[in-house]
């Protein structure tokens, strides 16, 4: 008996002394978490949640507005390639055109001219007063370039210089003028580019140019060349009058 | 007695197995609490890296607008480059003939002068291209931009040449009247062609020339195909 009291005792002990951990523990725990960071944490919860929520809709717009400007990149991109393939389409036609105006160097087959007054001889020593049918005229010049554009000249130069549409050809005493500024004396060298045969034929034909200057012993020679080069216009290209009609730009 | 006091121990112990039952309970109850410290952790490390997202998404945005304003800048430049192109092509379509002209200038007409002999009727003589080539050459001379005759223009490749009673320019066939507009300083123009024996003078003794000034002259571009086929572009 005593030793089965004593056995109960120990066992009330130990058990009353586990109720007493445990009741300590049951009551302290919740105490502190509700009173210090239970409270607090669920108003950081909310807090947090609310900035995750605030942060995550700003994500959002950020995203949209990073997807439109690559939308806005992209047309860039495209447009510069389309404007780049533009620029180039551009740059062909204006070479295009300026080749067709005379703004560019050329080089191709043709025929050389060269012309001069007749030599000094008997002749001429003995009729100083028929000298003006011997000499080169402003008109056989123009005679000749036309007589080259006919055949198909696509580009004439006199003594290195262009021919244009609106060049004049005028006597100024014993020179000619050719273009706006340029005065050349004879022996006059015209290169014409074009098919050299039919450009040298031409002169061959009844009527031309040609067979007058020889009748009256002018120094024509005609040689047809497998290359020349013909400068560009170098003058004047800005209009001072005439204006380009608004239906045609 | 001692069953008794058995039956007190066991019913004391079960007490306290409900005590610490409901304690452990409440202590689960409360393990919500850092339960909610591991979401707090949780939401910070989201909100933290959503931060770090948004300064990535920002730096993007810096980056693409500066893309944006390098292309915005290489338009403009474009712009100004194909301005510059397109000045240019008028230009040279211009001086190609390429293009319809107007401006001030002069209207020179050549025709025929008819005389009566006998009971016949006879022209003094007709309009050869020398005549022509003399007018344009001469209108030229006093600086006409542009030149048409019968509305052809006169281009680098331009033609006159007598062909039986025609005259062909462009080749194109044509006869009296022959009417050459000329686009230039009026004055000049004029003056240059009624100097005194000057080309109206000489021609005017066998052709009926008359000199005509206008404010506003229209003349047509050329048109043919302008095309070379030999000139090549001197590389």
């Amino acid at each position: 008996m005593k030793k089965s009291s004593q056995k109960t005792t120990w066992m009330i002990v130990f058990v009353s002394v586990l109720l007493g951990f445990f009741l300590v523990q049951a009551l302290n725990k919740p105490k502190i978490e509700t009173e210090i960071e239970g409270v607090s944490s669920l108003k950081n919860i909310e807090k947090l949640l609310k900035e995750k929520n605030e942060l995550e809709q700003k994500r959002k717009e950020l995203e949209q507005y990073i997807n439109r400007k690559i939308t806005e990149l992209t047309m860039y991109e495209d447009q510069a390639i389309e404007a780049n393939i533009k620029l180039q389409e551009l740059q062909s036609e204006v070479q295009e055109k300026r080749l067709l105006a005379g703004l560019l160097a050329v080089e191709g087959p043709g025929v050389e001219i060269i012309l001069n007054d007749r030599q000094r001889d008997s002749f001429l020593s003995n009729n100083p007063s028929l000298i003006s049918y011997f000499i080169v005229h402003d008109s056989d010049m123009l005679h000749i370039i036309n007589e080259l554009r006919g055949a198909g000249a696509e580009a004439i130069a006199v003594n290195g210089t262009r021919i244009m549409p609106n060049s004049r050809i005028s006597c100024g005493g014993p020179t000619i003028h050719v273009g706006k500024y340029e005065r050349f004396a004879p022996p006059f060298i015209i290169h014409a580019i074009g098919d050299p045969d039919r450009l040298y034929e031409s002169f061959q034909e009844e009527g031309s140019i040609y067979h007058d200057l020889a009748a009256w012993g002018l120094e024509i020679k005609i040689q047809k060349m497998d290359r020349l080069e013909i400068p560009r216009y170098l003058g004047e290209t800005e209009y001072t009058y005439a204006r380009v009609r608004e239906e045609d730009e | 007695m001692k069953k008794l006091s058995n039956s007190i121990v066991i019913m004391i112990v079960s007490i306290i197995l409900g005590l610490m039952l409901a304690a452990q309970f409440k202590n689960v109850q409360n393990v919500g609490g850092s339960v909610s410290m591991q979401r707090a952790q949780e939401l910070t490390s989201q909100i933290q890296k959503l931060n770090q997202d948004i300064a990535g998404q920002q730096n993007l945005i810096r980056e693409l607008e500066k893309q944006i304003a390098e292309y915005e800048d290489a338009a403009r430049d474009e712009g100004k480059i194909s301005e510059t192109m397109n000045r240019e092509l008028e230009r040279s379509r211009t001086l190609a003939g390429l293009t319809e002209l107007e401006g001030p200038g002069v209207i020179v007409t050549v025709n025929l002068i008819p005389y009566h002999e006998w009971d016949g009727y006879g022209i003094v003589r007709n309009v050869y291209h020398e005549d022509l080539l003399m007018l344009v050459n001469e209108l030229n001379a006093a600086g006409a931009e542009a030149l048409a005759i019968n509305d052809e223009r006169i281009v680098s490749t331009t033609e006159i040449r007598n062909a039986g009673d025609y005259i062909v320019i462009n080749t194109n066939r044509h006869s009296v009247p022959f009417e050459i507009k000329a686009i230039g300083n009026p004055d000049t123009l004029e003056a240059s062609l009624r100097l005194l024996g000057g080309v109206a003078d000489t021609l005017g003794e066998e052709l009926e020339i008359t000199i005509r000034r206008e404010e506003k002259i229209l003349i047509p571009k050329y048109n043919r195909t302008l095309d070379f086929e030999y000139a090549k572009p001197l590389q």
